[in-house]
């Protein structure tokens, strides 16, 4: 029986639909194949090196805040105009990162996009630590950071609520609770898998560890039926989050006064931008990572083709933004407000503006290309692309509205200093030092999910499945198996 | 710890015993200590001494540090106390009201009494006090021996002083030579005096390079009287300026700035300069021409014969006129015209850089349109002193013997004279604040005691006498220029003998005691004045030198005094040092002033380094070119580049007083050099691209708005409409309950830019100086800042400053978005920042329109010298690291002035209430106080027709409101 070793599921053939995993692997052999990842007893060389990396990155960035929080705010390039800087642009930079993983897990299982359940762990897990460095920069970039429990509503002797007309509060709020919906989302959906590991523990130490994080997971039906429902209400719980917390997070331009932040399109453009941005990094991760341990068939071509697409549409959501505002610019008439992006265009900043158009605009259009979509390495790099461009967004977005607004005698200039470029790459590595230590001790495929989408799964309903069931044809044996059923059916 | 070890601790601060025993206890000490050069460093080393905090004390007069049995009659602790005395600057006295804490005096006012103040002062009274308080300020007397610096004692000093003296009498007092800053003090003029008699053939020499001499020349040469012209600007409907710098550089500044801001805002008065670099006098022209300085002499020959083709009978034969430029000749028809039409009303003003001959005709013009006794007025000038050339001839010739410097830093400000080829057997006895360049080419070096810590007297150039009365204990032991004169005379009393003495001779020959405490209390002896002199022409030789060659080939570089630390007497002072050039906004530096067409054809760009040689010498400075100085003119601004000034004054800027050789304006070549300067400005910090430049032209209109002289004479009828200052809410409004609602106005035609209420907020509200790193990242902290703009063409440029400071707006923006309601509004409407809940989001900040708010980055009161603190205005917190700080309209000043009333049970008067900005402002361009009184005048003016708010239309509804500027052009009007 030979097959090859990528099977193309890409096509849109009317009339056939493709299977949305490959490979003839049993449920046995998707357990065997995400589990023992995670149960080698040794890691790949290759995962010893990037964590060690990344850890040194973790590292400094614990040496930055040790830094900044004995010295000042003023370890960073920031001034009056420019009151932020490096710390909001790497906030809102990480919030919409931590998009992808929601939308994919929620949003696309209330919409029955079956496809989702190959990646809908590792996105949500992504999620989970974009936000978690997300969280830290608004933590960090206060002048008293050891204060910033102020921000949290809570019976104190000063008699003191915060201020709820702000939203920097509106954001405590937004954030925290898109960051406990996406957790439990995130723990609840892996519990079925939790306690397979469990139950292939070979020591005590994995069986007491995931033993305790299964929660007595034993599959019952009742157990099914519960974990369904469970599933189900918190897809929909976290459905309106992730609309709403960059829509907050946008408000915190949107509902200040400043020409460049002050935009009714706000919401929508951060929403769109996040989950351009979202699904940019989990391609980033993905391609790699699917091919170090080899999920190819899990992880297939059509799911990269989606996630291009996907990627192609919320690009040119961005890029329409970003003409619109000029729109608005203009047809306002606020000289103020057509200033801000005349001189965004063609100001200091400029070469940041341009560089976030290029990569953001310019370069998702090559998805309009199949061959780009369905080519891992093109992918990979576009989707590089996307990520730098959309840090560059909010760089311009919050620096050069800040550098220069109403009154001419306050104009100012910005330049970061080393202090905050190695906070932003030490946020990348705690960023990928809990990744790399999801990959290795937490199934990084949904097992139980991705066992109810391969073709086998339809099998013992026969042809009876109805159309919505349909997962798409078993390669190499259908014919087998099926014998002539199986072409009635199509 | 006693007293003595103290005392020796600044001996051994220098020595290397002291560096090792340093270094053994604090290691991280003994680099600061080896090389004080960063701010960090310096306070470091600051607050290591922990001593001076004992040493401090122990200066204090023993009676206070005991406590209290009983409380001193009217003294209440806490309340602050007020006396007049008075500072000398530009050779002229101004009235000062000082308010002191416990003993310490923390901010320094104008004396509504005197008349050179009338209750407001010039940046550097401001300044003062903090110079008073300098840690680097000399401590001890000190000896060189053959280089060695060696910590000697008063005694030791005394004995020396003496024996040299008694050596110099016995030769009449040949080879004694004394170098004195020109203060006008009676008790010194008296002991001069004294002095000439003991000493007959020594040599006193006045040298103040601030002092106008040319002036006093010019007339001595007309007139043959030694006489002072004085100004009364007021007086003036059109006023001539060829290159003087009347409303800043000016002995009467402070008085010029009101008069003028008087006339302006009646539309009164029209101002013409003719100047070769912009100074805030050219700024605030109505008609301005940048010419090369050899020029001005040309046009104001043009002039005289103009006014003479106009019928102004002048009495003295004018050389034929010189051919002008056609915009110079129009110009001068203009002034012509308006000067003949003034007549009396008319005054003309000529740079102190010009030759005596151009004064005297100035006066011969000013008499001959009847300007004297009306727009100015001529009064008694101190009698004449030596030259300095005397004293360099003597220097040359090496008939020094003992050369005795009163204040002053004559190494710096006067490099011409031979100070390196000193003889070793020329003992040079300096009196000075600090150990500076000056102390370092001296044998012996005395203390100085500070004004604020000393006896003494000053006397206006109008006569009007002041008794200069000490705040404080001298700090370090420091004599006055008097007491080291009258040691000299063999009289070893204090300055308080000797300034009573002298008042003795002012009060009718006896000591009046009642009149004594009258004189202290008011500042002033009271009916004391000089009756103006009428001069006429006695002379007319004087015209022959009415010429100004060109200083050469190449271009013109001329020299500036910076506007800030001057000739570089307040180069230590980090309040003058951050303070933002009214101009350029440069801060912590100086620069090559050059305008974009030459620097366009010299192929220099903005804060390039560049290379200016002249026959004198070479530097390197970095290039500004700033619109509105003259095409083939390179302005070089004095006082930086100071070697010994402090930690703070080391080092900053580029000495260019060498290459002038004692002269004020050289031939010079400037070549660029490619290299990037260190330019630090709070304005424009990157040079604005088009653009940036197009918006700004946009807005300034809007900014700033203007209105011609001849509508506000006419009477303005139609202001600002309600709904455009305050746009409807959409809301409910906010209702203010206070019985006082507060607000401000800031008159533009007034503001001439000087940035002395810059200073004065930063004495009276503790904010911080951050240095040139801080300053260069944009985190000045000045609560009030002035933004200057420029308009029309670079080579013709519009100038225009706006005072910006908190709008105390009643819709805040700031409030609205901070997390933790740390900024909130007052029923007053007030808006209040609380600094102990600010948690530093900054947030506001990026909220506020205005971006006047300022952010503590570091903690910036880390480690204060303990002096210092003495400065620290108690009833202002200090703020923290990390806190969001803003213009409070002085809130200490409305709750004392509250409190008061309370007391006294009425209401607060219109007027009780003044911000540290508005106190010192010269030209009261600012105006605080109720507006829910009618009646008070802040109210009246928040009705008038010119006020308006700035960015209204964002409903932030401001409570500072501006007046629009007043222009007074023939084409608008």
């Amino acid at each position: 029986m030979s097959q090859p070793a990528i099977w193309d599921n890409s096509h849109d053939q009317p009339g056939h639909r493709a299977p949305l995993v490959l490979g003839d692997d049993s449920f046995g052999a998707i357990t065997q194949r995400v589990a023992t990842i995670v149960e080698k007893p040794k890691p790949p060389r290759w995962w010893t090196v990037t964590f060690s990396i990344s850890l040194a990155f973790t590292v400094v960035l614990l040496a930055m805040l040790a830094y900044l929080f004995t010295v000042g705010v003023g370890v960073w390039g920031l001034n009056v105009p420019v009151a932020w800087g490096f710390d909001i642009t790497n906030f809102v930079f990480w919030v919409g990162i931590g998009h992808a993983g929601t939308l994919i897990s929620a949003i696309l299982f209330l919409f029955r996009q079956k496809w989702r359940t190959s990646i809908n762990r590792f996105a949500e897990g992504m999620t989970i630590f974009a936000v978690i460095c997300a969280g830290i920069f608004p933590a960090i970039h206060t002048g008293r950071p050891w204060f910033d429990y102020w921000l949290f509503p809570y019976p104190n002797q000063m008699q003191m609520w915060p201020n709820f007309r702000s939203p920097l509060m509106w954001d405590v709020f937004a954030v925290s609770t898109y960051f406990t919906v996406s957790l439990m989302f995130w723990y609840v959906g892996m519990l079925p898998d939790l306690a397979t590991l469990r139950d292939r523990a070979q020591t005590k130490l994995r069986q007491l560890v995931y033993g305790i994080l299964a929660l007595g997971w034993r599959g019952s039906a009742r157990h099914w039926h519960r974990y369904e429902r469970v599933y189900l209400l918190l897809a929909a719980l976290a459905t309106p989050l992730v609309l709403s917390v960059h829509s907050v997070v946008s408000f915190d331009f949107a509902v200040s006064q400043l020409p460049g932040w002050h935009a009714t399109i706000f919401p929508p453009y951060f929403v769109a931008g996040a989950i351009f941005s979202g699904f940019a990094m989990v391609l980033t991760l993905l391609i790699p990572i699917r091919k170090a341990f080899h999920l190819e068939e899990l992880v297939t071509t059509r799911h990269l083709d989606n996630m291009a697409k996907i990627l192609l549409a919320t690009g040119l959501m961005v890029g329409y933004a970003y003409g619109i505002e000029f729109f608005t610019a203009w047809y306002s008439g606020n000289h103020f407000e057509a200033f801000t992006f005349y001189n965004r265009a063609l100001g200091p900043y400029s070469w940041a503006y341009w560089i976030m158009v290029f990569c953001n605009v310019v370069v998702p259009q090559m998805f309009w290309f199949k061959k780009a979509r369905t080519t891992p390495w093109i992918l990979l790099v576009g989707s590089l692309f996307v990520n730098v461009g959309m840090w560059f967004e909010r760089f311009v977005i919050v620096v050069t509205s800040l550098s220069r607004d109403f009154l001419p005698g306050n104009w100012g200039i910005y330049k970061p200093t080393w202090v905050e470029l190695l906070t932003l790459a030490g946020s990348f590595g705690l960023f990928l030092t809990l990744f790399l230590l999801f990959l290795r001790f937490l199934p990084m495929v949904a097992m139980a999910e991705v066992k109810s989408v391969v073709p086998q799964a339809g099998l013992e309903r026969g042809p009876h499945r109805g159309h919505g069931q349909y997962w798409g044809e078993i390669p190499h044996q259908h014919e087998e198996i099926l014998g002539g059923e199986g072409r009635e059916q199509r | 710890m006693s007293k003595a070890y103290w005392r020796s601790l600044d001996e051994l601060t220098q020595t290397l015993e002291f560096r090792e025993k340093v270094a053994q206890e604090f290691p991280f000490l003994a680099e600061a200590l080896q090389d004080p050069r960063t701010r960090r460093e310096f306070l470091k080393l600051a607050g290591a001494s922990l001593g001076l905090l004992g040493l401090a004390s122990c200066r204090w007069p023993k009676e206070t540090i005991l406590p209290f049995a009983g409380r001193p009659e009217g003294r209440v602790p806490g309340v602050p106390q007020y006396f007049a005395t008075a500072m000398s600057l530009f050779g002229n006295a101004l009235g000062l009201v000082v308010t002191s804490y416990d003993g310490r005096p923390i901010k320094v006012e104008g004396n509504p009494l005197h008349p050179e103040s009338l209750g407001a002062t010039h940046l550097w009274a401001q300044a003062s006090v903090l110079e008073l308080y300098d840690p680097d300020r000399s401590r001890a007397v000190v000896e060189r021996q053959a280089g060695q610096r060696v910590v000697s004692t008063w005694e030791n000093f005394r004995r020396f002083f003496g024996s040299c003296l008694a050596r110099l009498q016995t030769q009449g007092g040949r080879g004694l030579f004394i170098l004195a800053d020109a203060t006008p003090s009676p008790t010194r003029e008296r002991l001069r005096q004294r002095l000439a008699e003991r000493f007959p053939e020594a040599l006193w020499v006045d040298w103040d390079p601030l002092l106008n001499v040319q002036e006093r020349e010019g007339l001595a040469q007309a007139t043959g009287v030694r006489a002072v012209a004085k100004p009364k600007v007021e007086n003036a409907a059109v006023i001539v300026s060829l290159g003087a710098d009347f409303l800043l550089r000016h002995p009467s500044a402070v008085v010029n700035a009101r008069g003028f801001a008087a006339k302006r805002r009646e539309g009164k008065n029209r101002l013409y300069v003719a100047e070769a670099v912009p100074t805030v006098t050219g700024a605030a022209a109505d008609y301005r021409l940048a010419v090369p300085p050899e020029r001005l002499v040309a046009m104001l020959l043009a002039l005289a014969h103009e006014l003479v083709a106009r019928g102004v009978t002048l009495t003295v034969p004018l050389p034929p006129p010189p051919p002008l430029a056609a915009e110079e000749k129009d110009f001068v028809r203009r002034c012509a015209r308006d000067l003949h039409a003034a007549g009396g009303e008319s005054l003309l003003l000529v740079a102190e850089s010009l030759p005596p001959a151009v004064h005297a005709l100035a006066f011969s013009l000013h008499r001959a349109l009847g300007a004297q006794g009306r727009t100015v007025f001529y009064f008694p000038a101190p009698p004449a002193t030596g030259h300095w050339q005397q004293l360099q001839h003597a220097m040359e010739n090496r008939e020094v013997e003992l050369l005795v410097v009163l204040g002053g830093n004559p190494v710096v400000t006067a490099p011409h004279l031979p100070w390196a080829s000193l003889p070793s057997e020329t003992a040079v006895v300096r009196l000075g604040l600090f150990e500076d360049e000056t102390s370092r080419l001296s044998r012996w070096h005395v203390p100085q005691a500070h004004f604020l810590e000393a006896w003494g007297d000053l006397q206006a150039c109008t006569g009007e006498y002041s008794v200069v009365q000490p705040l404080i204990a001298p700090l370090y032991e420091g004599k006055t220029a008097e007491e080291l004169l009258a040691l000299s005379l063999g009289d070893e009393r204090q300055g308080y003998d000797l300034v009573r003495d002298t008042f003795s001779v002012f009060s009718q020959g006896r000591f009046d005691e009642e009149l004594w405490r009258q004189t202290l209390h008011d500042g002033i002896l009271p009916g004391h004045s000089l009756s103006p002199l009428v001069l006429k022409e006695q002379d007319s030789s004087w015209l022959r030198d009415l010429a100004f060659p060109p200083a050469g080939e190449g271009l013109t570089a001329c020299l500036l005094y910076d506007l800030k630390v001057l000739d570089g007497r307040f180069a230590n002072n980090p309040w003058l040092q951050e303070l933002p050039e009214p101009l350029t906004k440069l801060t912590w530096g100086n620069a090559a002033l050059i305008s974009p067409k030459t620097a366009g054809r010299l192929g220099v760009r903005h804060g390039e380094v560049v290379r200016i040689a002249t026959a004198g010498g070479e530097i390197l400075l970095p290039c500004f070119t700033l619109p509105g100085t003259a095409e083939g003119v390179v302005g070089l601004v004095a006082g930086y580049g100071r070697k010994a000034a402090g930690r703070v004054g080391d080092s900053v800027g580029v000495d260019v007083l060498p290459i002038f050789a004692g002269r004020w304006t050289a031939a010079a070549r400037v070549t660029p050099t490619g290299k990037r300067g260190d330019l630090v400005s709070t304005q424009d910090q990157q040079a604005i691209d088009r653009v940036g430049l197009e918006a700004l032209g946009h807005r300034v209109g809007e900014l700033i708005r203007e209105v011609c002289a001849a509508a506000v004479v006419q009477g303005l009828q139609i202001g600002e409409k309600p709904e455009v200052r305050r746009p409807a809410m959409p809301w409910k409004e906010r209702p203010f309950t206070g019985e006082y609602q507060w607000g401000m106005v800031v008159d533009l035609a007034c503001c001439i830019g000087c940035g002395a209420c810059v200073v004065a907020c930063q004495a009276e509200n503790n904010i911080p100086v951050v240095g040139k790193k801080q300053v260069q990242k944009g985190r000045q902290m000045h609560w009030i800042r002035v933004d200057r703009y420029f308009g029309g063409k670079p080579e013709d440029p519009k100038f225009a400053f706006q005072p910006m400071l908190c709008q105390h707006c009643e819709n805040a923006p700031c409030e609205q978005v901070c997390p933790v309601a740390a900024t909130v509004h007052s029923e007053e409407g007030l808006n209040e920042m609380v600094y102990n809940r600010c948690v530093g989001t900054r947030y506001c900040s990026n909220n506020c329109p205005y971006k006047v708010r300022r952010f503590n980055f570091f903690n910036y009161f880390k480690d204060v010298a303990p002096t210092r603190k003495m400065q620290f205005n108690p009833e202002v917190t200090i703020r923290g690291r990390g806190v969001m700080e803003k213009c409070t309209f002085c809130i200490q000043r409305i709750e004392r002035a509250k409190i008061t009333a309370h007391n006294e049970r009425r209401a607060l008067r219109d007027g009780e209430v003044v911000p540290a900005c508005a106190q010192v402002c010269p030209t009261q361009a600012i105006v605080f106080g109720n507006l829910n009184d009618s009646q008070s005048e802040v109210a009246k003016l928040s009705q008038d027709p010119r006020a308006y708010g700035v960015l209204t239309e964002l409903n932030t509804r401001p409570r500072v409101l501006y007046l629009a500027k007043i222009t007074n052009h023939e084409e608008t009007s």
